[in-house]
């Protein structure tokens, strides 16, 4: 079964956990500005939004890279990084419509989500279920079960 | 004739409030002469694995006592769960 | 790991920004954070400095634990001699600040000196400039924030700004991280202001390591576990905050009111947790938006709240910054004691506006709460009149007269400067030093020392003058944990204190945040810390540190003239027993605790710090 991360602004709490899983995760250090995953704070509005990248089954960064270094992970189905064939040209990161593919300037190669090869450590961070790893064809399972708690029936 | 006391409940224990006292956390209760806190406790339903603060009149009665501890007129009664902040 | 190694000081007055190597055999004593940086304020800052003279120094500091993944660990403490009590100050903010310190690559910036004009730090990794404040001298927080942001270009930079108040010498002006996280008490932001500094930009993108990786994530993991599992830190502080002790403080007949006349406030559950959560009638909104975490946080007790849109504070003011009308860092239990039952005052709105107005001006509301609660008191006496208050009808209850002196004591000018000096100094002048509510010139937090009498030893004792943070007893006496005492008996309170004391100045040290304590004992932090730097660190060890933090600061009081002179509570809590609720009749048996309280703590009869206990601790 593919899964996917799904993100539920409305838990979040803004505390960075999932950043440092992330950039520990990836380069071996807590460090919120290596971090695939972003929480953005909107102050007046009152909300803390996760964002990272959505897997996009025909992924502009995919079909942009020159060099092919970005590669389909069969299990996962997420879109991968291959270091060893990245240039660090950049341009995956301007083909991405969400800004979700960035350039790690000291190693000078693209980095991005690549869902920890199946086992994400945001999620696995993240203590309050704002970010979840779900069956990838029912991302909509909770939302679905909480409207359909509001139309039950009186009994 | 009956008597009665002031019940208050706070934080996570509202919901067991009845409906339309939420404003002012409390209620009253009717007791008679041998209704103790215990018994209270398990009329109104309240969580007894929740309730961990409960003050008598402000002062504080232990899990031992809770239920021994017999209620008289105008007595005020207020149920907390864990809580804690600084 | 987990410790850069690296300092960076600060000359103001040469204008010079120096890296120098963080002292290690200092961590091995006194671990870090307050500990750290109060050894380093009693090497280099004599305890008779004037503490608004150059020869004053701010220490910001992390902890061994700042920055890592750990539960809680973005705290960083600013450390420095007060101007509001002349002892030692020590003031822990969460927020974002100090993970990004450590991010940087520094585990100290030392700020010393006075620089000719306005200035602010900025700090990218390695780089340290220090750059002309012109433009945000003069501006609140909030703004100077925003312009530094636009200035830098860079939206993930982290600020700690002071306000105009700190600039003008009130004397507990905060430091305002992050918009609303606060190194609240004791005057830091008013010696920071002292030395020309506006604000400290930072941005680091260095990161942190750990010694141990695995054993690392194994401790901190477990110890994330006891946190969400805890009742009080899993699911009473994210729902309700520490507003939810309001009631419970109330009912028991404990709640500061009316300037500590009396232990109970009517108003009491108007202005709680739980009227935070109530849809009021104007929007349909409650109060509360929703709870927030600082850095690495998994309780997230934090506020974020909206003030009624049909309130009077916020009608027609456009000339109020933008976050007024919409959410921003909501009310929180000391706020809400000292600005509303300490002033009679059980509008819900007012407080949050007057919560907003400390964020965004840098005001410690505790002390400014006290000192307006002393000046109504001294007002309806007689003692001073509306001539004194520049035409402010300073009554009990008075939202607007509240208000208004909150926004004068912002802007640090006229009555707001006297008000500024804080109660001790406004009282004194006036002629009634009694009504001041203070130790050590420290304001009291929200705790009546009669109906709970270890938090009276607390407050006495306290190294930063009168304090809730420094050996929070009330956790026993109160709330349960992690045993229950009785709040209204002396005996076995020097023993309580002391132990809360000790640990307290080790979490302190850690660089986690003392709301952890609630679910956590030394017992949970030293496998943390033991994995994340180098050495062996146990619970007895910490245990240790912390009693020798303790003797530090209280040796730097007594050479400052703080000392034991000054282990003493007002006359009113002495003499003027409680008039209500389970203490009625009661006064402080601070008689009877204090010799207690000296001779556990191997002090001499008089209060001093014994050769003997010197050489225990290695002092």
């Amino acid at each position: 079964m593919q899964m996917s991360l799904v993100i539920d602004a409305n838990k979040c709490t803004g505390c960075l956990q999932c950043e440092m899983a992330c950039s520990y995760e990836g380069e071996g250090v807590f460090n919120p500005t290596k971090s695939r995953i972003k929480i953005f704070p909107f102050h007046e509005e009152g909300i803390f939004v996760p964002y990272t990248c959505t897997q996009c089954d025909e992924a502009w960064c995919m079909h942009a890279c020159p060099v092919e270094a970005i590669v389909l992970n069969k299990t996962t189905g997420a879109k991968e990084i291959v270091n060893d064939l990245c240039v660090g040209c950049k341009v995956c990161t301007i083909a991405c419509p969400f800004g979700t593919v960035n350039y790690n300037a000291d190693s000078g190669k693209v980095i991005k989500c690549d869902l920890c090869g199946g086992d994400p450590e945001c999620a696995k961070a993240c203590p309050t279920d704002a970010i979840t790893y779900q069956d990838a064809n029912w991302t909509g399972y909770d939302k679905m079960k909480d409207y359909a708690a509001k139309a039950m029936p009186a009994n | 004739m009956s008597k009665k006391i002031t019940v208050k409940l706070f934080a996570s224990l509202m919901k067991h409030l009845p409906v339309n006292s939420t404003k002012s956390h409390g209620f009253d209760y009717k007791i008679d002469e041998t209704t103790t806190v215990g018994f209270l406790i398990d009329d109104l339903k309240l969580p007894r694995d929740v309730i961990h603060i409960v003050l008598l009149n402000g002062v504080y009665l232990d899990a031992e006592t809770r239920d021994v501890k017999v209620l008289t007129e105008g007595d005020i009664l207020g149920f907390w769960p864990p809580v804690a902040g600084g | 790991m987990s410790w850069t190694k690296k300092v960076l000081r600060i000359n103001l007055t040469e204008g010079t920004c120096t890296p120098e190597p963080l002292n290690m055999e200092w961590t091995e004593q006194f671990l870090g954070q307050r500990g750290l940086a109060t050894k380093y304020l009693t090497e280099e800052v004599p305890p008779t400095t004037d503490p608004l003279s150059p020869e004053n120094t701010m220490y910001m500091i992390t902890g061994p634990l700042t920055g890592t993944m750990a539960s809680t660990a973005g705290r960083y403490s600013v450390v420095t001699k007060s101007p509001l009590t002349g002892a030692v100050a020590c003031s822990n903010s969460g927020g974002f600040f100090g993970n990004e310190m450590k991010c940087a690559g520094w585990d100290m910036i030392i700020l010393e000196g006075k620089s000719p004009t306005p200035v602010y730090i900025s700090i990218n990794d390695d780089k340290a400039e220090i750059l002309p404040a012109d433009e945000i001298w003069g501006k609140s927080v909030w703004e100077a924030d925003e312009w530094l942001h636009a200035k830098h270009q860079d939206p993930q930079l982290r600020c700690a700004v002071i306000g105009v108040s700190g600039e003008k010498g009130v004397r507990y002006a905060a430091i305002i991280n992050d918009l609303h996280r606060a190194a609240g008490r004791s005057g830091v932001g008013t010696v920071m202001g002292s030395k020309n500094v506006k604000a400290i930009a930072l941005r680091g993108s260095k990161g942190v390591t750990v010694n141990d990786p695995k054993a690392f994530f194994e401790a901190t993991t477990a110890a994330k576990k006891i946190l969400a599992e805890n009742a009080v830190t899993g699911e009473g502080l994210p729902a309700l905050g520490t507003q939810v002790l309001m009631n419970v403080i109330n009912e028991m007949g404990a709640q500061p009111t009316n300037n500590y006349k009396e232990v109970s406030f009517a108003g009491a559950s108007k202005i709680s947790g739980e009227a935070m959560l109530e849809p009021r009638d104007s929007d349909g909104k409650p109060n509360l938006t929703r709870n927030a975490g600082c850095f690495a946080c998994t309780i997230s007790c934090g506020r974020i709240s909206t003030i009624n849109p049909e309130h009077f504070s916020i009608q027609n003011r456009d000339d109020l910054h933008k976050s007024y009308h919409a959410n921003s860092g909501g009310l929180e239990y000391e706020a809400a004691w000292a600005l509303g039952s300490d002033t009679g005052i059980d509008d819900l709105d007012a407080l949050t506006y007057a919560q907003f107005v400390c964020n965004e001006q840098g005001l410690d509301p505790i002390s400014l709460g006290s000192t307006i609660a002393a000046a109504m008191e001294m007002f309806e006496e007689g003692f001073i009149t509306t001539e004194d208050t520049g035409g402010i009808e300073l009554n009990f209850g008075n939202a607007e007269a509240m208000i208004k002196c909150t926004e004068l004591v912002a802007k640090g000018e006229g009555f707001g400067l006297e008000l500024g000096q804080g109660s001790a100094r406004f009282c004194a002048k006036h002629g009634h030093p009694e009504l001041s509510m203070t130790v050590r010139g420290q304001e009291f937090p929200a705790y009546d020392p009669r109906a709970i009498q270890g938090m009276g030893l607390g407050y006495a004792t306290s190294n930063r003058g009168a304090c809730h943070l420094r050996g929070y007893t009330v956790a026993s006496e109160v709330l349960g944990i992690p045993i229950k005492t009785d709040p209204l008996e002396t005996e076995g309170k020097a023993g309580l204190q002391i132990a809360f004391q000790n640990a307290t100045a080790a979490f302190d040290s850690a660089g986690i945040c003392i709301f952890t304590s609630f679910a956590w004992s030394l017992e949970d932090v030293a496998p943390q810390l033991d994995a994340a730097i180098e050495g062996d660190w146990t619970p007895e060890r910490l245990g240790e540190i912390g009693e020798r933090i303790w003797n530090l600061e209280r040796l730097y009081n007594e050479a400052a003239g703080v000392g034991a002179s000054a282990d003493k509570l007002p006359e009113r809590m002495m003499k003027l027993p409680a008039n209500t609720g389970p203490a009625e009749g009661k006064v402080s048996g601070l008689d009877t605790m204090l010799p207690e309280y000296y001779a556990e703590r191997g002090w001499s009869p008089e209060g001093g710090v014994t050769a003997e206990t010197k050489a225990r601790l290695g002092l």
